[in-house]
């Protein structure tokens, strides 16, 4: 997505835009980071009752590679976008959800929200800033459509940038 | 549940279903996990 802004350039002396640039729906790559995309394409989806979502854990790779449901301690992903299309234009939401470990995350204790959209055929959330993920705890998406149609089709993507920590 | 709704499934809070497609996880590392039907929870989240 390419969005126009007005840019303030701070500082004096040589301009700085670094500021504007954090702005951007999807933030400046570093050398020493590396994108992590998390994609699903769902068909024939049974529609919820309007109130009700499906949940999904997101995975995350940790430094040697191997996928995990709880966050990383060796890396971590600032996650900056979740957005979710539908094939009808028909109420859908996207949320997101953090979980303290994976035991609350079976017994549904919900930490905190970082946030809920609802739209019209889709629905986006975006973190100019990137939401840090923390290790041990689970990241889980949410997401719903609700129309008088049994069935939908859905796609959803979560894009964060991973960096190592470095002990 | 709104008159809307009527007509519908029931859904309990710890029901999990499997989706018909796919989900992919990839990185820049070349990592990428390719998960067919996956398995998700239906929850009421008004309220939460």
């Amino acid at each position: 997505m390419i969005r126009t802004f007005a840019v303030t350039p701070g500082g004096i002396g040589r301009r700085d835009y670094s500021t504007a640039i954090e702005y951007a729906s999807q933030p400046a790559l570093r050398g020493w980071q590396g994108r992590n995309n998390w994609a699903a394409d769902y068909s024939g989806v049974p529609t919820l009752p309007f109130g009700w979502a499906y949940e999904m854990r997101l995975g995350f790779y940790t430094a040697g590679g191997l996928l995990v449901y709880e966050a990383p301690s060796d890396i971590v992903n600032h996650i900056y976008y979740a957005g979710v299309t539908s094939s009808r234009k028909a109420l859908v939401n996207v949320g997101l959800w953090v979980f303290a470990n994976l035991a609350d995350w079976w017994a549904w204790i919900v930490e905190k929200s970082l946030g809920w959209v609802n739209g019209y055929g889709a629905a986006e959330l975006e973190f100019t800033k990137g939401v840090n993920t923390e290790a041990g705890k689970v990241y889980s998406i949410m997401f719903g459509e609700y129309s008088p149609e049994p069935l939908f089709d859905m796609r959803i993507t979560v894009n964060a940038l991973e960096e190592e920590v470095i002990l | 549940m709104s008159n809307g709704d009527k007509g519908k499934e029931p859904v309990k809070s710890d029901d999990t279903v499997k989706l018909k497609g796919k989900v992919v996880i990839a990185n820049d590392r070349g990592q990428r996990t390719e998960i067919d039907n996956p398995e998700v929870r239906r929850k009421e989240v008004r309220g939460v």
